[in-house]
């Protein structure tokens, strides 16, 4: 039987090429939608008036649930599509988790849980953020309580599962936001762990702004016929973020070129990303020797010490962040209108999520990439790969932000 | 346009008539009673002595408009000039050396050695006293507060209480005297140098507590102290939260900095209070709701009216032309109502079921092996196998026994009676005979070789069981009495009891196998029949049971 299953499963789905379901309807209006009244109540105003592309298309099939591979631009509203479809679909009355919501960074579950809370306010439904680095006996008491949908990282929540504190009877839906980085190779098993205590059929909602074919070719050993909305890569970056590069001869002058644009990032806010977590140290540091007010963060720092840090940056308390890809993905603070590369990602995937920082939802942004001589070519391979325009940096670069 | 078309042209004079016969009666009324209509003519001005008003009034109202009607500006205004006031006062204690204790290590500037400064060089000029003494000379404080006008009789000027007010000059000394007795009074006694060390601090911290203006706080301490400040406050925000069952978006904000929509209302973080507003806004929108609903019918009621109005005019008008009445261009279906929301609901429902069921029909491979799948989701395979494991071993077949048997013979002497067919084929009609379930429900592309290695031991148990049949045909009586007992004819049948479980039908199974195949191994099985028919007259009785199996089905299809 083994043998027979994994023939079905080798099936090559290499050259296949995955497109946009044709029977995707479009909705333009909220009202359209046929959702519940406090919710649409909650849509507006966390100030959303029309739905976003992906809005349109994916909250209808997720509320009929129907698996979904749901693909859009950064900050067009992906986290919001489902969170409006799962709001819609939960009975509040029944007070145990009915949703459960995996992704891939602490600060990306806790915002997921914020936007679920602001959305559902009218609805007053409870969501809970289950993460890693937090006190374990407040996460059981919280889920004991009873959460409706749980926003959480994969460790802490299979921990709960396993301790039997998370039941996942009620469980109707999972969401794997950031769906490409889930399903990798460092998470996948941990998504199979999960998944093996899901009742079976749960329908399955995978959502990113990047998913590239490995991952879309995978997707049948754990969703039944999905509809898949997806954007050409070509479409993938925005208009809106503005992308530049400014070539240094040596790494050490990268330094000195953050330090001459610091006036320009503190017009609003800007996250600068580095390589390595030991870069971010030594980036702040030697930024606060020369008199610059910098605040870091990486994955070693604990959790509480991320918490703070995120917090004051929401809420503008600092303006310039240093930080490691952790940050790449995801996390929305909308008065970010400024990337900096201070060294370029390691992939093709993990640009569009930097830069996707900058320009939340129709804002403007701009993307600076610093780049060594030999950089420049896997910028080129970028900027060819998505079709986009990345330029010199130009001396008003200010005025575009 | 078709409309205007529908206007004869009766009505329009009628209308004419009408316009003109108000107009006249217009007039006539303007006439009558001039000053009832008093109308502002456009251009004219009024009398010069109303435009007169006094000096620096106009100044004076430009001031209000200036802090009173820009509310936005207004706001950060009065804030940035509150701040500046308490960065005055808070300047003043310190320079004075009030507030400076030995461990603060708040201010970058060295206030102690300012305030000796102060005492030596300057002579003391920052306490408020002196500066309310130095105000009659010091004509910067003089233009602030006393504003006066061009008037020489009447002046403009500030009292202690924010207040613009206006006196004759001779009386300004004595507002000015007044304003200072009255600050005297209000302000709270100098603390007493000992005092203040203990009291500093204290009333920092009060300043936190009340937040009742954070801005004004925060903007006194360094940024550092400021996120300091702002991280207490927020430990403590989680260590409340830790202890509530509900958690609304509010409770979690922590100062973020975010625009929302127009309709966003910030509920309270206080369940009841929050409970409360809700129920408020619920109400409000009842409320609007049922106005909506109230002016929606009295504007259809009127519309009504309206329609039988013209209606019966039309009916007059006609009439009097002598027209006929036709009744039936007049009547208007009702509008058609819109689908209801329950409907819609419903039909919402019926598609997450039918999802389901979709759902329910597939079995993803990361799902295999869950508890909750459903039953008829096990394929013929795993049906099989889970019999197989939940047969007592008594009435198992012994595999092993099975290939022990000397097959050779067996199949040697089995073979002719299956002229045609090889090996492989030979095996798949003993399968039939067996049960259906071993060879009809699986696939036939199905590449599962363990099951059927199990199964080609066990078939060739049974052609060893078989072996004598067609040949010496003695045993037959024998078995068909045997098979009498469970009414199963089949020569092989009473094995099958044991064996594997029937599964529901013959007709049901049997077309979507495999079809011209099947047809094959059934006409091998019936020859088999005949042959033993024909050979045992004595058992024509229990032939007649055969039908039952399907046999005769298959034979019909035939």
């Amino acid at each position: 039987m083994a043998v027979r299953r994994t023939g079905l499963l080798t099936e090559d789905l290499s050259h296949v090429e995955f497109e946009t379901s044709e029977d995707v309807e479009v909705l333009t209006t909220f009202d359209n939608m046929k959702l519940r009244e406090d919710l649409v109540r909650g849509i507006y105003s966390y100030g959303f008036e029309r739905p976003s592309a992906i809005q349109q298309r994916a909250i209808k099939p997720m509320i009929k649930g129907r698996d979904v591979i749901a693909q859009a631009q950064s900050g067009t509203g992906k986290t919001a599509t489902f969170s409006i479809a799962m709001l819609q679909s939960i009975d509040s009355q029944l007070r145990d988790t009915q949703v459960l919501c995996l992704s891939p960074t602490r600060e990306l579950a806790v915002q997921i849980q914020k936007v679920v809370l602001a959305l559902g306010d009218y609805l007053n439904v409870q969501c809970h953020a289950c993460i890693g680095g937090t006190n374990l006996g407040e996460d059981l008491r919280k889920l004991d309580f009873g959460q409706h949908i749980v926003s959480g990282t994969p460790g802490r929540v299979f921990d709960m599962i396993r301790r039997k504190a998370l039941r996942t009877r009620n469980i109707k839906t999972l969401v794997l936001d950031e769906a490409d980085e889930m399903l990798n190779k460092g998470f996948k098993e941990q998504i199979y762990d999960v998944y093996r205590f899901l009742p079976p059929a749960t329908q399955v909602i995978l959502i990113s702004a990047t998913l590239p074919h490995e991952i879309l070719e995978m997707t049948n050993k754990f969703m039944t016929d999905p509809i898949r909305i997806l954007v050409k890569r070509d479409e993938l970056t925005l208009e809106g973020i503005k992308q530049f590069f400014v070539a240094v001869e040596r790494e050490e002058w990268k330094f000195d070129t953050l330090c001459d644009l610091y006036d320009t990032l503190t017009i609003t806010q800007a996250v600068i990303f580095c390589s390595t977590k030991r870069k971010v140290d030594w980036l702040t540091e030697k930024m606060r020797e020369s008199n610059f007010t910098v605040s870091s963060m990486h994955g070693d720092m604990p959790q509480k010490e991320r918490d703070a840090i995120m917090k004051e940056f929401r809420a503008g308390q600092t303006r310039v962040l240093i930080t490691t890809d952790i940050w790449a993905r995801g996390i929305d603070v909308q008065q970010v209108s400024l990337v900096i590369n201070y060294d370029l990602p390691n992939n093709r995937e993990l640009y569009i999520h930097r830069i996707g920082r900058s320009g939340r939802f129709g804002r403007k942004g701009v993307a600076i990439n610093f780049v060594k001589s030999d950089d420049i070519r896997i910028l080129r391979d970028i900027e060819q790969y998505y079709s986009t325009q990345i330029d010199e940096m130009p001396m008003n670069v200010a005025d575009l932000i | 346009m078709s409309k205007s078309l529908d206007i004869c042209k009766a009505s329009l004079v009628s209308l004419k008539a009408e316009l003109l016969r108000k107009q006249d009666e217009a007039n006539k009324a303007k006439s009558f009673s001039g000053d009832t209509f008093i109308r502002p003519i456009p251009g004219a001005k009024t009398p010069s002595c109303l435009l007169q008003s006094n000096e620096g009034v106009e100044k004076r109202n430009a001031k209000d408009l200036e802090e009173e009607y820009t509310p936005d500006v207004k706001n950060s205004l009065k804030k940035s000039r509150d701040v500046l006031t308490m960065k005055a006062k808070l300047y003043d204690k310190l320079v004075n050396g009030e507030m400076v204790s030995e461990q603060d290590k708040t201010f970058l500037v060295d206030f102690k050695q300012k305030v000796t400064e102060n005492k030596t060089t300057y002579p003391v000029s920052s306490t408020k006293d002196n500066v309310k003494e130095q105000e009659k000379s010091d004509s910067d404080a003089d233009l602030d507060k006393y504003d006066s006008g061009a008037d020489d009789d009447w002046i403009d000027y500030t009292d202690f209480f924010g207040r613009t007010r206006r006196c004759l000059k001779t009386d300004l000394e004595f507002f000015k005297n007044r304003d200072q007795r009255i600050e005297k009074e209000l302000e709270p006694p100098p603390p007493s140098p000992d005092k203040i060390k203990q009291q500093t601090p204290i009333t920092a911290q009060q300043f936190v507590k009340e937040g009742r203006n954070p801005e004004e706080i925060s903007e006194l301490v360094s940024s550092d102290m400021r996120r300091e400040q702002l991280r207490l406050k927020w430990e403590e925000e989680e260590r409340k939260l830790a202890e509530r069952t509900d958690i609304h978006y509010e409770d979690i904000r922590f100062d973020e900095v975010r625009e929302h929509g127009v309709g966003y209302y910030s509920f309270s973080t206080d369940e009841k209070e929050r409970h409360r507003q809700q129920a408020e806004l619920k109400k409000l929108r009842e409320q609007t709701k049922t106005t909506q609903i109230s002016v929606q019918k009295l504007k259809e009621k009127r519309a009504a009216q309206m329609a039988i109005r013209l209606k019966a005019i039309k009916r007059r008008k006609k009439e009097k032309l002598g027209l006929p009445i036709d009744s039936s261009s007049d009547e208007e279906a009702p509008p058609p109502k819109a689908p209801s929301p329950e409907v819609v609901e419903e039909d919402m429902d019926a598609e997450r079921a039918f999802e389901k069921l979709r759902k329910a029909a597939h079995v993803r491979p990361w799902d295999h092996g869950k508890d909750g799948l459903q039953k008829p989701l096990l394929t013929q395979e795993e049906w099989n196998e889970k019999q197989r494991a939940e047969r007592k071993p008594d009435f198992a077949w012994d595999y092993d026994d099975g290939m022990k048997v000397p097959k050779s013979a067996s199949f040697n002497n089995y073979r002719p009676v299956d002229k045609d067919e090889d090996d492989e084929d030979d095996d798949d009609d003993d399968e039939d005979m067996v049960g259906p379930s071993l060879d009809m429900f699986v696939a036939p592309s199905n590449p599962n070789r363990q099951s059927t290695i199990t199964s080609k031991s066990f078939k060739k148990f049974i052609h060893n069981e078989l072996d004598d049949e067609p040949v010496t045909t003695n045993n037959k009586p024998y078995h068909d009495d045997d098979s009498d007992l469970d009414s199963i004819p089949l020569p092989a049948e009473p094995r099958k009891g044991a064996e594997i479980a029937p599964p529901p039908t013959y007709e049901y199974y049997g077309p979507s196998g495999r079809g011209p195949k099947a047809k094959d191994n059934f006409i091998s099985v019936n020859e088999m029949q005949d042959s033993i028919s024909k050979g045992f007259t004595n058992a024509k009785s229990m032939n007649k049971h055969r039908p039952v199996r399907g046999i005769v089905d298959d034979d019909d299809d035939e």
